[in-house]
């Protein structure tokens, strides 16, 4: 279990973290959100002591995280880095040992996450010849080769193609599912929602939000409601009740954010008076529309 | 062993890495080559014997003796003198102007140059082959004077090369002490060029995880002390190798053409020697990842490595003033400081001016010198890690690690 605890970390007049924390247990897979320089990354950063928190707990099992239990963590920094010039499998290799594997360890664990990741093929290529989503695939690789109980990534998405996400995320789902504890940080919501079933949103270094997704969007406040009557146009029949907060017209397409507690019956009647529905929906807000809420409050 | 095994591995790496690499092979060819031309080609093509030629036109009566001497003398002074016999003087004289011969004996006593004579006359006896043909015909005549007066031409050659002093000296007399002197000498000249040549690799070495960002993931798994000392060794190793091999090429190809002798040494001067060039190589080394740490990009590497560079040059000069007096305070402050130890200590050694409790301690403080320079190198790497960004001041690197190591230690 990771355990990031009040952590607070100041540069000059910028706060970096304010209070920020998060856990993960093994087995779950943690979505850490947050807009550009909300701590994420300095947070993450201080699982492998290459940050010097002002204050605050990082602990493993309960444990303070020391040299010897980061052998057994895997991390993929933000700016990425691996050698340019070492063959893709030599370089792998070389992380898997300094992790404490046996050569022989080391070199079947590479062959698998090569042949998992789809690069058994370019093993023996230099690192720079590679494409950029290959390069991002070997730097996970370079997370994953020493089979690690606590994987940190950091936007382990960013400027990939959608094949090449489907490929890293469910790795990553597979590796939850064999037990690991999983924390990674995107900004692509809609692949967290899927991918995860916990999250931190964080900002200006505090958390904003935090739980499972599921229960964080039932228990949102507002709801999202769409009605496409035909013969309607506008939303001129839309009855003047309380809990509309917003509303969007598309020709007989009316979109609202209502609140939770709003009065549906009413809203149903009214539209049939005008003519056959078309379309209904009632839905907690998506991640995204709790994201931009919870960072812009 | 724990803590020793990802040193060798990061050392294995630089090795192999390096090795591969068109660049190390390319340098060590060219390296090979100029060293071997540098030797071969002057000693082929040159003559060998480094010894002059001269040709000397011979008109009317010129004895068999006079010629059969001029041979002699010009052999002790590593001279050969070709000789072309012209009917007339004339004929002679056209040959000197064409360039043919450098100058004509005339009947065994007038020597015609192109040029006025005086110049080369300037000292008694001029220079070259005048010196060489007026010796000639002033020992014939020494002779003729002698075996008039009933001396034997045997005395007077030995009155003239007997050395008429008893010589005494209150030292004893080592007649390896200049060879001793010279061989130090050369090892101090490997050393430095290896401080100065390889000491780049190891400092762009250092900054090179940073300018790749490969650091954030090492961290994880190794600490900073470990990779600078991997580094260290790797490319220390390769250096020594590449230094070697073109050491020992050097050597064969100058013995090959005989162009020297393997010198008459001690064991114990080159065990000296070999032990002081690994201390100081290493000590530079690990100076050089320690200013390399300071800095994040390669281009910063060169205005870090200047003072060191000249540290480096001190040392080296430290050894010339150590020769002059090396009994000396200067002698024996400088063996007890690491930057010049590996520099004097072998030069006192070759003069043996050095006793055993000072080789000792000299080599206790150098390699507590070196082990402290790599934790002060990786405090420093960690430092300028933790504080991402521009170069760092050395103090600034050295408190962000102090607080590091303290909150760990609390933990």
């Amino acid at each position: 279990m990771l355990e990031l605890k009040n952590l607070y970390k100041r540069y000059g007049e910028v706060r970096a973290l304010d209070g920020g924390s998060l856990s993960v247990a093994p087995g779950r897979m943690l979505g850490f959100l947050g807009p550009n320089g909300a701590g994420k990354t300095t947070a993450m950063r201080s699982v492998f002591g290459l940050v010097r928190l002002d204050s605050g707990e990082v602990t493993w099992n309960g444990v303070p995280i020391g040299p010897e239990q980061r052998l057994r963590f895997g991390y993929m920094p933000e700016q990425r880095g691996l050698y340019p010039r070492m063959k893709v499998a030599e370089q792998l290799g070389y992380f898997a040992e300094l992790h404490g594997m046996s050569r022989t360890d080391a070199a079947a664990s590479v062959a698998r996450w090569l042949a998992t990741l789809g690069l058994s093929e370019r093993s023996d290529d230099r690192l720079e010849q590679l494409s950029h989503g290959n390069q991002q695939r070997v730097q996970l690789a370079a997370a994953l080769v020493h089979d690690p109980d606590l994987l940190v990534l950091d936007e382990p998405f960013s400027g990939l193609d959608p094949v090449a996400v489907e490929t890293l995320a469910g790795s990553l789902k597979a590796e939850a599912a064999k037990g690991k504890a999983v924390v990674f940080s995107s900004h692509q919501l809609d692949l967290v929602e899927d991918l995860c079933e916990e999250v931190v949103i964080i900002n200006q270094g505090r958390n904003v939000m935090e739980g499972n997704v599921a229960g964080l969007k039932e228990s949102s406040p507002h709801r999202r409601l769409e009605i496409d009557v035909s013969g309607g146009d506008g939303a001129s029949w839309l009855p003047e009740i309380a809990g509309i907060e917003s509303k969007e017209v598309d020709g007989s397409l009316v979109r609202l954010l209502v609140s939770k507690e709003i009065d549906l019956e009413s809203i149903l009647s009214a539209a049939r008076a005008v003519g056959p529905l078309r379309h209904f929906s009632f839905e907690a807000p998506s991640l995204s529309e709790m994201f931009l809420r919870a960072v812009t409050q | 062993m724990k803590g020793l095994r990802p040193v060798w591995m990061v050392a294995r790496r630089e090795l192999k890495e390096r090795a591969k690499s068109r660049t190390y092979r390319i340098t060590t060819v060219i390296l090979l080559l100029i060293v071997l031309g540098g030797i071969v080609i002057p000693q082929t093509f040159g003559g060998g014997d480094d010894g002059t030629t001269y040709d000397l036109g011979l008109v009317g009566e010129n004895s068999e003796e006079l010629l059969r001497t001029l041979e002699v003398l010009a052999d002790t002074s590593d001279a050969r003198v070709e000789t072309r016999v012209f009917d007339d003087i004339a004929g002679a004289e056209s040959a000197l102007v064409a360039g043919e011969v450098d100058a004509v004996l005339v009947d065994g006593g007038e020597y015609v140059t192109k040029e006025p004579a005086g110049s080369s006359f300037f000292v008694t006896g001029g220079t070259g082959l005048s010196a060489l043909v007026g010796g000639t015909v002033q020992t014939l005549r020494l002779q003729d004077v002698a075996a008039s007066a009933g001396v034997s031409v045997d005395e007077i050659a030995g009155l003239l090369t007997e050395n008429p002093l008893a010589f005494r000296s209150l030292e004893p007399l080592d007649p390896n002490r200049e060879t001793n002197t010279t061989v130090s000498f050369f090892g101090l000249l490997l050393l430095y060029v290896g401080i100065l040549s390889y000491g780049a690799w190891t400092l762009n070495g250092v900054i090179e995880e940073k300018t790749n960002r490969v650091v954030e993931v090492l961290m994880s798994a190794l600490r900073p002390h470990q990779l600078m000392a991997g580094k260290v060794i790797g490319i220390g190793l390769l250096g020594i190798a590449q230094l070697l091999l073109i050491v020992i090429t050097a050597a064969a190809a100058a013995l090959a053409v005989d162009l020297v002798d393997i010198p008459d040494v001690s064991a114990g001067l080159i065990g000296s020697l070999l032990l002081w060039f690994v201390l100081g190589f290493s000590f530079f080394s690990v100076a050089y990842a320690a200013v390399g740490a300071l800095v994040s990009r390669v281009e910063e590497a060169q205005s870090v490595a200047t003072p060191l560079t000249m540290v480096g040059v001190a040392g080296y000069l430290a050894a010339f003033a150590v020769l002059e007096n090396p009994d000396g305070v200067v002698a024996r402050i400088t063996t007890f400081l690491p930057p010049t130890a590996p520099f004097v200590v072998p030069i006192r050694h070759a003069q043996d001016a050095i006793s055993g409790w000072e080789s000792a301690l000299a080599v206790v403080i150098m390699v507590a010198a070196t082990y402290g320079l790599i934790r002060l190198a990786g405090r420093v790497y960690s430092g300028a890690i933790l504080s991402v960004g521009a170069r760092v001041k050395l103090r600034d690197a050295w408190q962000s690690a102090e607080l590091e190591e303290s909150r760990r230690l609390t933990r």
